[in-house]
């Protein structure tokens, strides 16, 4: 400490507190440490101003050049060829393609998934009990949440391959095609 | 001339029983303004820097609302145009081409969806990866898992409306799916077609589901996804 | 006193949920209209034939010593199967699934071979009820109906 500051930091024997340190700022807070906090107005503003005025008119070009889709009316006496579902879920149609069961990838599997994401905050935390890090180590892979990440890594990169399988690569009678023939 | 023009009109009672601040040029100033405004109220006074950085959120949660924002408008002024009826629905979608702007607020509302659906997914993405679902936020990713499977439900029951081919077949092979869950399946696919085909009271329990139930579901649960994160101490550190 | 008061609470909400969903239950419809057609007379069909019949969704196919009548309605999830001519099989435009001539799966997910309709032959003319479907394990040539 210098002498400039010992000043302002006079210790006083009599009192228990005294004051620390100095902080520059506008910051109304108070009894916590000083945080890298800016104004909302227009900080934020200006980001937000930005986003919404760029996908608008990225969806409006996008609305102008590409019409939505909308074919024959519907008739339950003839099905399309190939009958496709819409994208999101043509990843379940390509696996309910290999299986005989259809409840297995169409209910199961999701249901699970589902689940499984649901807990994903409830078992990734700091274990308590000694079974409570036996499990965190089965199911996270420790403080680095090895296992989860690699879990969560498989199923975004499944989805994301089986649904391109579903949407490009399949044709009539679910045949495999190539979409660039 | 025209600051002075801008402090008079700001400074007027009459503008001030609207905005009770004037121009937001002190610190004070636009903390009052976040608060005093209705629809800013939801968003804090001071945000934390790192919040602000587009590499960490890239703005997927903003976009996702700005997209719902957007289907509900042009979903609202779809309803004045359409009929849930399977003589006339699919001809009220030919119509919109006729319609001035009719084409482009079908293709505004189709692809807005898609996009909803791939930016809701994206910013569960980032939410993992960022690890921001950690005590205290556990509830808020629950929730936002939610509005991912609500988002998805809105966009299959919006499929159906036009009843065109691809609409039919995709909602006949979808409820066939449901139909095979063990004990209760038949009833399930039977309950949401009101009949054992897909038919005029499938097209209107769809529609009711698309426009009245499903919006107002994910309107609340999005209400308390905004409100929590502010509760939960604001965009959450990098790690 | 507080349990009557949660017992009573959760009279009210349960009588609600139950309330609403009996509200939203389905009506049973009455009567579809007809349910049993006259798809024509023996000599109309040729030997090794498929004829498909949109309205009623059924494909009647002359076999050797007999006719059999296959629901068009797929097994798996419920989309219209058609006969290819050339590699004489039924296919699913769906998921893919192939069955023989004799309704059996050669190939792909479905969990039975293609459902029957209830056939007579009545004065040398067919007669199809579409009323009742015939599930079955495999093929078996009592399946076919005798002229």
């Amino acid at each position: 400490m210098d002498k400039d500051q010992e000043k302002t930091f006079i210790k006083d024997p009599n009192k228990t507190y005294g004051l620390m340190e100095m902080v520059d700022g506008t910051s109304p807070m108070v009894e916590k440490t000083p945080e890298d906090t800016v104004e909302t107005f227009p900080h934020y503003f200006i980001l937000l101003t930005i986003c919404t005025l760029a996908v608008t008119l990225c969806l409006f070009m996008i609305s102008l050049f590409f019409d939505a889709p909308l074919e024959d009316l519907a008739n339950p006496l003839v099905t399309p060829n190939p009958g496709k579902a819409p994208w999101y879920f043509t990843g379940i149609q390509e696996l309910i393609h290999y299986t005989d069961k259809p409840v297995i990838p169409g209910i199961i599997i999701p249901l699970c998934i589902i689940i499984w994401l649901f807990l994903i905050p409830y078992i990734d935390r700091e274990p308590r009990t000694q079974a409570g890090s036996f499990l965190n180590r089965v199911f996270i892979g420790g403080e680095k949440r090895k296992v989860l990440l690699v879990l969560f890594t498989v199923f975004i990169l499944g989805a994301l391959v089986l649904i391109v399988i579903g949407e490009l690569f399949r044709g009539e009678n679910w045949n495999f095609i190539l979409p660039w023939k | 001339m025209i600051k002075s023009l801008l402090r008079r009109v700001s400074d007027s009672s009459v503008w001030r029983s609207i905005f009770r601040t004037g121009i937001p040029d002190t610190d004070l100033k636009r903390s009052m303004l976040i608060f005093n405004n209705f629809f800013l109220h939801i968003f804090p006074a001071k945000m934390k820097r790192h919040g602000l950085r587009f590499s960490y959120t890239f703005c997927l949660g903003g976009i996702s609302c700005l997209l719902f924002i957007i289907l509900t408008v042009t979903g609202i002024l779809l309803m004045f145009l359409y009929t849930p009826s399977i003589e006339r629905a699919y001809f009220d979608m030919q119509a919109l081409a006729l319609v001035l702007n009719g084409k482009i607020l079908r293709n505004l509302h189709r692809w807005a969806a898609h996009g909803m659906v791939i930016t809701v997914f994206l910013h569960m993405v980032r939410v993992f990866y960022t690890r921001s679902y950690r005590p205290p936020r556990e509830f808020n990713w629950v929730i936002g898992i939610l509005l991912l499977i609500l988002t998805l439900a809105l966009s299959y029951t919006g499929y159906l409306l036009p009843w065109d081919q691809l609409a039919y077949w995709g909602i006949t092979v979808g409820t066939t799916i449901m139909a095979y869950t063990p004990f209760i399946g038949k009833h399930i696919r039977y309950f949401l077609l009101g009949a054992d085909e897909v038919g005029h009271e499938a097209l209107l329990r769809f529609y009711v589901l698309h426009c009245v139930v499903l919006p107002f579901s994910t309107a609340l649960l999005m209400a308390i996804h905004f409100w929590r994160v502010r509760k939960d101490g604001g965009i959450s550190g990098p790690l | 006193m507080g349990y009557a008061w949660i017992g009573a609470a959760a009279v009210v909400v349960g009588e609600l949920i139950f309330g609403t969903f009996a509200f939203l239950w389905p009506r049973k419809k009455q009567g579809k209209g007809e349910k049993i057609f006259i798809a024509g007379k023996i000599n109309d069909f040729k030997i090794g034939e498929v004829i498909y019949f949109r309205k009623e969704k059924t494909l009647i196919q002359r076999a050797e010593g007999g006719f059999l009548a296959f629901s068009a309605i797929c097994p798996h999830l419920a989309c219209i199967v058609n006969w290819n001519e050339m590699l004489k099989k039924y296919e699913c435009p769906c998921h893919g699934a192939t069955f023989n001539r004799n309704g059996e799966v050669l190939e792909g997910p479905p969990p039975r071979p293609l459902d029957l309709y209830k056939l007579q032959i009545v004065e040398e003319k067919l007669v199809v009820d579409t009323a009742t479907l015939i599930e079955r394990k495999k093929f078996e040539p009592s399946q076919v109906i005798k002229i």
